[in-house]
């Protein structure tokens, strides 16, 4: 058995029952089977079957295990780790990566944010282009979801100046809320850190204004509007913003450092009612 | 059995009508029970659609509204129709419908429902359909809502669904059910509708956040306002529905399937069209939801959508509510100087609309909080003039009023009383004429024109006898004979006024003290000082009475020689109010007096002892006061004698630290901060200030400039105080750190916009305009140093900036003018003098008058040797201008003068005087 075929297996193990593998042919057939063995560009079913890549037109494979794994990695920042993982993980699933239902452009996304967590910001980059040539439609948003989680990773680094280059050089075309919600929240970091906080809470507003239902990046505009507002010297709105964080997000990790925020305010607030009599 | 008709009924009914498809089913169903009622028109099955059939009124609507089903759950048992009685009965309906018969159709569409045959129900979509169209004609919502709901509930696959949906908002909307309609529309644009025309429910749900925002629901307006799509999103959507509803029509064989999705496609088509055509789409939606941010207290939010709206629809004609919306966000979020931009925008762009005169009223208060008073009169001016061409006379007193303080705060008496007056002719029986009275003998007052003052203060007691201004004008009116120099009948005035108004607190400091002045004019010095003590220790003094008592109760004591009193008077003060803004002031005072008593260690403890406290705070401007004043100590030489009251002693050990008091910022850090954890940027850079004026005092300047821009150079401006920013600033600009300075300069204005120290920055900015040649920029600047900031510490400077950009923009008259002034200002003399007299002789050069201008040069050369600058350059000039009047040799002697001077040598002017040796003829 060929090294790819073996890791096709690998990637599709057990448990079994719950993970069926669930194919559409062209000719309008479904097969619902165990996981198979992959021979070259022919996929051999346990039965015996043999069905040509091509011919699949839509598949429904469960989740491979490795992507929560790999995120654990990245969350623990072992990148290489992750890195070594995922590469593995999605080299047998490449024959199928045009195919709807297929994993491959996801798990190329997760390998690639751990080559940008390494540092090997440009491979990732090569990544988003793949991503951006597939026919399939998912691509694109996991493309701008992923020059996202770079553009991020560029954040966290303190790559500042390389940020900026890169905001500035964004399309103004349409895109998907959750992809500008965040690159509104990159903008508001660098104008904060600019010392333009005023530019930078309008930026961080964007993101409850204009896109609500970006629950996933509310966390971090309504602490960074929080910080603006603390330095613009709206301190019973900065509370305010603080307060909701920590009532509707209460097990992020924004919310953490809202509630320490809070306790300094609160420490603030009783000392200056000591100091003012 | 229906017809094949069947599936279209449904469709025409609700979209038969003769309105723009814009309102579509929400106007025919929901909006046409007045004027539309019987516009909309059903085809009977097999038939095509009728013409309009103006049926007459309804009868009487069931006072029990009850659903097809409720219909028959609680009747007998009643025969099921055949399926052609069935198709019969639906024909009545129908007619019954075009005729404008709903009550009619509203009993056969329930009689069909109650004894429909088993397995008919998925025909029996039009008649739940029918029945709502009929109820909702009928205005009975609350009936026609349970048969939308199982409509919905049997049929949401149909192509009808989202037009039934949409029609069921309203009937809960028009019933009261907010919350429920809200859900509606919110699912409308969630999931596949079946609508074709999308701004359907958008023209739905804007009157619907209308509602809610006058209910005082905000907080759901802004709910239901951001679950509409945006109006990029509406086109995307509008595009792909118009898009599939082509691909649907491209694959669909059966002529009457093919015929409804050809009309759902041009309805869709057509929507698009609108859609495109209609640029500003987004405005209303986007508007109301800033306006319902704005009542929830969020003004960031609403600004952010405002500005937004203004960048992206630049030209259309509702932006004004933007504007007037931004003026009052920016207000509320305290960004006051861009809230009166926007008003000001506003007024500029839309100067004839009925929000203008309420946005001049704002910019003016705007203005005033600003500091900004020409702006005010500028605002209230428009206020004014609007509300005179609008009849709106409240307004026209408002603004009457607000010009004639404005005009008074800015010292235009006659503009002032001229306001006054036009209030009291055009409001001869106005609420404030009593104020404006009063102000009207205070304009008088102020322009030191006390004979027409006395006359106006008296009248206005006799006009107004029992006002809560008596006390302050019956003071005035002794200021005046006081003025007068009639010293006797103004002492007497003060007496009968202490005995008068002896309880009121609030004016009798100032009377004492003014009781105090006469009595020095008298010359009675012990009773004036005693005067002006009681003034100083009454406890309603204000604090410029307060500053003003104890300055002269320090002079009558310095007069006497009296340090201990001084110290005695000022340390008095400190217990008193040691919280006091002038607290900084009065230690500053009593340590001078402990200097000249020969004390210098105890005026050192004094300040220091104080100045600790205060190292880490950025609004506590006193400090820079305090720590200049340790600099002044520590610089001053031991100084015996000079006090004749006290004579001077060994000064005892008094002070806490036996150490000498220290000479660096180290020495000092060490003294005052001894936690290192004090010792924050700010405590730094201010210990920094010390050891620069210190090296100032010694006429280190130079050092002194280096050692501050040293100490801030990588100091983030906002972390320091304004007169840090001041005049760290200016050691920056002069260390040719320009970018820095600039940065401090505009840190200050930006953050202590209200500052006394903001003349600096206002000076340092015209100072680098005019070395970048921009004349124009530095004038303003200059101009807002005086004008704007008072130039409580930079007059002189903004003044010399002043005319030199004025020189610079060849506005030489003015230039001139100003030079004079300042060549002939006493308390000016020095570099300045200099510096204008050379500018007064280059004007005359270039008003071709080169002998008047060889006059100011020589006065120069000769009188201001001190300032080696201006003398270099007014003998080179001096020697140009005798070559102008044709006296070379006169020239060559002044050039050799230049050149002979050792101190000019390395100047380029003296490079220049030997370049022009070289050109004159040799008999020179």
């Amino acid at each position: 058995m060929s090294r790819a075929a073996t890791l096709f297996l690998l990637l599709l193990a057990a448990p079994a029952a719950a993970r069926a593998q669930k194919f559409w042919l062209k000719d309008g057939h479904s097969y619902s089977a165990p996981p198979g063995r992959l021979d070259g560009r022919t996929l051999v079913l346990p039965s015996g079957a043999r069905v040509a890549v091509t011919d699949a037109v839509r598949l429904e494979w469960p989740e491979p295990p490795a992507f929560g794994q790999a995120e654990t990695m990245l969350l623990h920042g072992r990148a290489a780790e992750a890195f070594a993982l995922m590469d593995a993980t999605i080299k047998p699933q490449e024959p199928f990566r045009e195919i709807p239902g297929s994993w491959w452009n996801a798990g190329a996304a997760l390998r690639a944010r751990s080559l940008a967590a390494l540092g090997r910001t440009s491979e990732a980059d090569n990544t988003v282009v793949v991503l951006r040539r597939s026919k399939l439609e998912s691509a694109a948003t996991i493309a701008d979801r992923l020059e996202c989680d770079i553009l991020d990773r560029l954040h966290a680094d303190g790559r500042h100046a390389e940020l900026r280059a890169r905001l500035a050089a964004q399309p103004d075309g349409p895109r998907t809320d959750a992809v500008a919600a965040r690159l509104s929240i990159l903008r508001a970091h660098l104008l904060r850190l600019d010392g333009k906080a005023g530019e930078a809470l309008f930026a961080y507003l964007r993101v409850p204004v204009y896109f609500p239902k970006e629950t996933a990046a509310l966390p971090a505009a309504l602490l960074g509007s929080a910080r603006c507002y603390r330095v613009l010297g709206e301190n019973i709105r900065a509370k305010r913003a603080l307060e909701e964080l920590v009532a509707r997000f209460p097990g992020s990790a924004e919310a953490a450092e809202a509630e320490q925020e809070l306790a300094k305010h609160e420490e603030a607030a009783s000392a200056a009612e000591i100091i003012s009599p | 059995m229906p017809g094949a008709h069947t599936a279209r009924l449904p469709t025409l009914m609700f979209s038969a009508s003769p309105l723009p498809r814009a309102a579509g089913v929400l106007a025919l169903l929901l909006l046409g029970t007045g004027a539309l009622h019987g516009q909309g028109t059903v085809s009977p099955p097999g038939g095509q659609p009728s013409g309009p059939n103006r049926g007459r009124g309804n009868p009487a609507t069931p006072a029990t509204p009850r659903g097809p089903r409720q219909a028959t759950r609680g009747a007998p048992a009643s025969p099921t129709l055949s399926a052609s009685a069935m198709e019969a009965l639906t024909r009545d309906a129908l007619t019954a419908f075009n005729a404008g018969n709903f009550a009619r159709c509203v009993t056969l569409c329930r009689q069909i429902l109650a004894q429909a045959p088993p397995g008919s129900q998925p025909q029996l979509d039009r008649v739940h359909l029918t029945l709502a169209a009929a109820l909702i004609r009928q205005d009975d919502h609350a009936a026609a809502i349970p048969v939308l709901r199982e409509y919905l509930g049997l049929y949401s696959y149909r192509g009808q669904a989202g037009e039934a949906r949409l029609a069921l908002a309203q009937a809960l909307l028009a019933t009261g059910q907010t919350d429920a309609a809200l859900a509606e529309i919110k699912t409308l644009y969630e999931t596949p509708s079946g609508l074709d025309d999308l701004t359907a429910p958008l023209a739905l749900a804007l009157p619907a956040a209308d509602a809610l925002a006058r209910a005082g629901a905000h907080a759901k307006a802004v709910d239901l306002l951001q679950a509409l799509p945006t109006g990029g999103r509406l086109l995307e959507l509008q595009r792909q529905l118009a898009a599939a509803l082509a691909a649907q029509l491209r694959d669909t064989a059966d002529p009457v399937a093919r015929a409804v999705l050809a009309a759902k496609l041009d309805a869709a088509k057509a929507a698009l069209a609108r859609i495109e055509q209609d640029g500003a789409l987004e405005l209303p939606r986007q508007l109301r939801l800033a306006a319902a941010f704005l009542k929830l207290d969020r003004p960031w939010e609403a600004a952010l959508l405002y500005g937004d709206l203004l960048v992206r629809f630049p030209a259309a004609p509702d932006r004004v509510f933007a504007l007037q919306g931004l003026a009052i966000a920016r207000e509320d979020a305290g960004r006051h100087e861009d809230a009166m931009l926007a008003c000001r925008r506003l007024l500029d762009e839309f100067p004839g609309h009925a929000s203008a005169p309420d946005t001049a009223e704002q910019g003016g208060r705007l203005a005033l909080r600003l500091g900004r008073n020409a702006d005010a009169i500028a605002f209230y001016i428009f206020a004014a003039d609007a509300a005179k061409k609008n009849g709106d006379s409240s307004r026209l007193a408002r603004a009457r009023l607000a010009l004639a303080d404005t005009r008074f705060a800015v010292g235009d008496w006659d503009g002032a009383r001229a306001d006054c007056e036009g209030y009291l002719r055009e409001f001869p029986v106005g609420a404030e004429r009593e104020r404006v009275s009063y102000l009207t003998a205070l304009t008088w007052m102020a322009a030191h024109n006390y004979a027409r003052a006395e006359p106006a203060l008296k009248n206005f007691l006799s006009q107004f006898p029992q006002s809560a201004s008596r006390a302050d004008a019956s003071y005035r009116l002794a200021f005046c004979r006081f003025a007068g120099q009639d010293h006797p009948a103004a002492l007497a005035a003060c007496d009968q006024w202490l005995k008068e108004f002896a309880a009121d607190t609030l004016v009798r400091p100032a009377v004492l003290a003014l009781k105090g002045d006469i009595l020095a004019a008298l010359k009675r010095p012990a009773d004036a000082l005693a005067a002006h003590r009681l003034a100083a220790e009454s406890p309603g003094a204000s604090d410029e009475v307060l500053q003003y008592a104890l300055g002269e109760c320090a002079r009558l004591l310095a007069d006497q020689r009296d340090w201990d009193g001084t110290v005695a008077l000022f340390n008095a003060a400190l217990a008193r109010a040691p919280k006091s803004p002038l607290a900084p002031g009065w230690a500053a005072s009593a340590a001078q007096a402990h200097l000249r008593a020969g004390r210098p260690v105890a005026a050192w403890e004094l300040v220091a002892g104080r100045v600790g406290g205060i190292l880490n705070d950025t609004a506590k401007d006193s400090a820079e006061e305090m720590l200049a004043l340790m600099a002044q100590i520590q610089a001053r030489p031991p100084r015996a004698g000079g006090a004749a009251v006290n004579p001077p002693e060994r000064e005892a050990p008094e002070t806490k630290n036996d150490a000498a008091p220290p000479t660096t910022a180290a020495g000092l850090a060490e003294r005052l901060l001894p936690d290192p954890a004090q010792r924050t940027p700010l405590a730094l850079a201010r210990l920094a200030y010390f050891e620069a004026r210190l090296l100032q005092a010694g006429g280190k300047n130079a050092e002194a400039d280096a050692l501050l821009a040293a100490a801030v150079r990588d100091t983030p401006p906002e972390a320091l105080s304004a007169p840090l920013l001041a005049e760290a600033g200016e050691a920056l600009l002069r260390t040719g750190a320009a970018a820095r300075a600039a940065e401090f300069f505009e840190t200050l204005l930006a953050r202590f916009p209200a500052s006394p120290w903001r003349d600096c920055a206002h000076t340092g900015l015209g100072d680098l305009a005019l070395t970048r040649s921009d004349g124009a920029a530095a004038l303003a600047a200059y101009t807002d140093a005086i004008d704007r900031a008072g130039a409580p510490h930079r007059l002189r400077e903004a003044t010399v900036g002043q005319a030199r950009a004025l020189f610079a923009l060849g506005r030489l008259g003015e230039a001139e003018k100003i030079f004079n002034t300042i060549a002939a200002t006493r308390e000016w003399r020095g570099e300045s003098t200099a510096l204008s007299l050379h500018y007064l002789g280059a004007i005359a050069v270039r008003q071709g008058d080169p002998a008047r201008g060889l006059a100011f040069f020589q006065r120069v050369y000769v009188g201001q040797r001190r300032f080696p600058e201006w003398v270099a350059r007014a003998y080179f000039d001096g020697g140009l201008a005798l070559e102008k009047l044709g006296q070379p040799a006169e020239a060559a002697a002044t050039y050799r003068e230049l050149l002979g001077d050792e101190r000019l040598r390395d100047r380029p002017e003296a490079a220049a005087a030997r370049a022009r040796l070289g050109a004159l003829p040799p008999s020179a």
